[in-house]
């Protein structure tokens, strides 16, 4: 991706961070495969290790050929219908998330704040708002991430101080022996159902530097937001949690800070904000592959495009929720995210040997 | 991309919004507080909702509502008809069950709480002998609103009188394989005040005993939940301010035994106390606490087998093993327990 505009690494740390976290609005202990809460955040540590060396091969295809998209290598290095391929692919999980954003926030607003209102509007306003983002690009929506990012940080830490009375230390367990095979797999499942990792990969020739210092605080940034919001949950609502759809939403609901009773309402607006963030980040990624590959006259509908499509199957997805389901499947499965984040960097590695003079 | 090609998408945004049905707040019945009683295989659902209609000076602008029906849900739905308005949950402060209710089950009325979206979780559920007598209670010298019942419940929670009432928390006990947990008891006094008296023990969702204020007191020193309680020594009075309590549980011979240590902070006198005075007096104030916490184990743990102290979670951290082995140990409770209360002046 040939991309002029350039971002600061703390926007896109912003932007990445924002965009991994909305997966917690659903934050549920049934993803944690049985384990006891400890064990869930032992496993969420593992992870972020997990996702420092599934990075590896692309540090060093970095070194080798400067902070390159591992898309722009293929059209370079292999040849243009490998490309198209490898573009196909990761346009397709691109949309194929930003549809189960989408849907996941319909899912939740109708549930909570809307109830009974047509999926339909709150799906094309979200897809409004982002499409509108996005034609706004990259810089814009990286200056905004890190206000969202602020609020994610503020809004989490009250929510957490305010319930700190209210935390029970029995609701964590402890870590067993014979847990350690599930920890290690519900780490291995949350890294491989992180599509953020193929997006750093896209997003970094827009980074104007310090991209290792980037990924390693978008790593960290993440983890700690999660475990707070882990611990909140876990701590207050025990296997209470276990019952919900929105946990996390349900232990705002219960914290009080000073003369504020409610902190639920922050808790709507900042997730709001970070839908929309995920969202457009998404669209807009999509949008840029679609740019890359189409005519010059075509590239003035390739948003609309993207935004049609994503409506559609959020629509479809939210009146038939199996789609959903098939949908988190595809991009849960881990699949494009080792061939493109492992996979083809080793190949594009070993390919640049030959026609390092070329690129 | 010209900017005016972006205006469409700016209007539609704007637009839309009217798209999103919206209720009026004179169309909404702002519920304060419900009542769910049983009588003949019927609940009866009274509802005490915030009527800005109510102009009367003398009454406040509470406005109380009741209908029987075969299922809480179809007995709301003829209120909402009753009214004319939607009913809406957000600000009800609590939920009162009537005895006969909780003798039958109360995981239903729980649940249909829970699953309400509009429902806190943490909304304060308490028992009465009649939860209707409570929501229609009206008196022109003594006001008892839901606020003022919601904060003498949560204040009975810290002085001893009466226990937790969260319904995030009874549910996560009932939901355990144990299953038991228990409410406070409500009542409007000769008075005609509120107050809250002792606490209802369930068992799989049904009332099966009630425990005494002493009973009660036991079970807050035990969860550490006791902020402020006055002890009437023969000396002087005393004010306990807080207290911890720390579990930790053995095995000796596959029996569990439980050491369970109680630290009270209590707030010094006025008075100059001796020296001799004040160990009477710490003597005193642990043999009380000792005392009403062995008799809310004997009663709750011992006799209906009731583990609402999460003696089986204590277990399942420390003996992974023996929970496993012994996983319906509860059932018929075999335990020792030591409890050592230590008092000190803040």
């Amino acid at each position: 991706m040939h991309t002029k505009v350039q971002i600061s690494w703390i926007e896109a740390v912003s932007l990445l961070t924002v965009s991994q976290i909305f997966s917690t609005i659903a934050f549920s202990l049934e993803s944690q495969n049985g384990l006891s809460a400890v064990s869930g955040m032992v496993a969420f540590v593992i992870g972020t290790i997990l996702n420092f060396i599934i990075i590896i091969p692309f540090l060093i295809l970095s070194n080798r050929f400067g902070w390159k998209s591992p898309i722009d290598l293929s059209f370079k290095l292999i040849g243009r219908p490998f490309g198209y391929i490898i573009t196909a692919i990761i346009f397709t999980i691109l949309l194929l998330t930003a549809s189960s954003t989408v849907t996941l926030f319909e899912g939740f607003l109708s549930e909570t704040l809307f109830q009974n209102s047509p999926a339909v509007i709150i799906i094309a306003l979200l897809i409004f708002a982002s499409a509108y983002g996005a034609y706004l690009g990259i810089e814009a929506l990286g200056r905004f991430a890190n206000i969202v990012f602020a609020l994610v940080s503020i809004s989490v830490l009250l929510i957490l101080i305010s319930l700190l009375k209210s935390i029970s230390l029995l609701n964590f367990g402890t870590i067993r022996l014979e847990d350690i095979k599930t920890i290690i797999k519900t780490a291995g499942q949350g890294v491989l159902s992180n599509t953020g990792i193929i997006t750093a990969l896209i997003l970094a020739p827009s980074v104007n530097k310090k991209h290792s210092k980037g990924f390693l605080f978008w790593n960290v940034a993440s983890l700690l937001i999660v475990e707070a919001i882990a611990f909140s949950v876990n701590g207050v609502l025990g296997d209470y949690a276990l019952g919900k759809e929105y946990p996390y939403y349900n232990t705002a609901t219960i914290a009080e800070f000073s003369i504020f009773k409610r902190l639920d309402i922050i808790y709507m607006c900042v997730w709001i904000l970070v839908a929309f963030i995920k969202t457009t980040y998404y669209l807009l990624l999509a949008k840029n592959l679609l740019d890359n590959i189409l005519q010059k006259k075509a590239k003035k509908y390739s948003l609309f495009f993207c935004g049609g499509i994503i409506f559609l199957l959020s629509f479809i997805c939210s009146t038939q929720p199996i789609c959903y389901q098939y949908i988190k499947v595809i991009t849960n499965s881990g699949f494009v995210l080792i061939g493109f984040v492992v996979l083809l960097p080793v190949i594009l590695l070993l390919k640049g040997r030959k026609s390092y003079e070329n690129v | 991309m010209k900017t005016y090609k972006v205006l469409p998408l700016v209007l539609a945004m704007l637009f839309l919004h009217s798209c999103l049905p919206s209720t009026q707040l004179s169309e909404r019945a702002i519920v304060e507080a419900v009542g769910i009683d049983k009588k003949d295989d019927e609940f009866s659902v009274s509802i005490q909702y915030y009527n800005p209609e109510n102009t009367n000076s003398e009454s406040s602008q509470d406005s109380y509502v009741s209908h029987s029906a075969k299922t809480i849900s179809k007995a709301m739905e003829e209120i909402k008809a009753k009214l004319g308005k939607e009913l809406y949950f957000a600000h009800n402060n609590i939920i009162i069950i009537g005895k006969a209710a909780a003798e039958s089950d109360v995981n239903d009325i729980l649940s249909f709480f829970d699953f309400d979206s509009q429902t806190k979780s943490d909304i304060c559920i308490f028992i009465s002998e009649k939860a209707e007598n409570i929501i229609s209670f009206q008196d022109e010298k003594n006001s008892i609103t839901p606020l003022s019942i919601l904060k003498v419940t949560e204040n009975s929670a810290k002085n001893g009188k009466g226990c937790n009432c969260k319904m995030y928390s009874v549910i996560e006990y009932s939901q355990s394989k144990n299953g038991s947990f228990v409410l406070p008891i409500g009542k409007i006094t000769e008075e005609k005040l509120f107050e809250i008296d002792g606490a209802c023990l369930f068992k799989n969702g049904a009332l099966i005993d009630t425990l005494s204020e002493e009973e009660t007191r036991g079970l807050q020193w035990y969860n550490g939940d006791i902020k402020e309680y006055l002890f009437s020594t023969n000396e002087c009075d005393i004010i306990a301010e807080g207290c911890e309590t720390t579990v930790k549980p053995l095995i000796f011979d596959d029996t569990p035994v439980f050491k369970i240590d109680v630290s009270v902070k209590l707030k010094r006198p006025t008075e100059k106390l001796k020296k001799e005075d004040e160990t009477l007096i710490k003597e005193a104030i642990s043999s009380q606490i000792t005392r009403e916490i062995k008799k809310v184990i004997s009663v709750a743990f011992t006799n209906h087998g009731c583990d609402i102290f999460e003696f089986s979670k204590y277990l399942k951290i420390n003996f992974p093993d023996f929970s496993e082995r012994f996983e319906q140990w509860y059932t018929s409770p075999v335990a020792s327990f030591e409890i050592d209360v230590s008092c000190f002046f803040a």
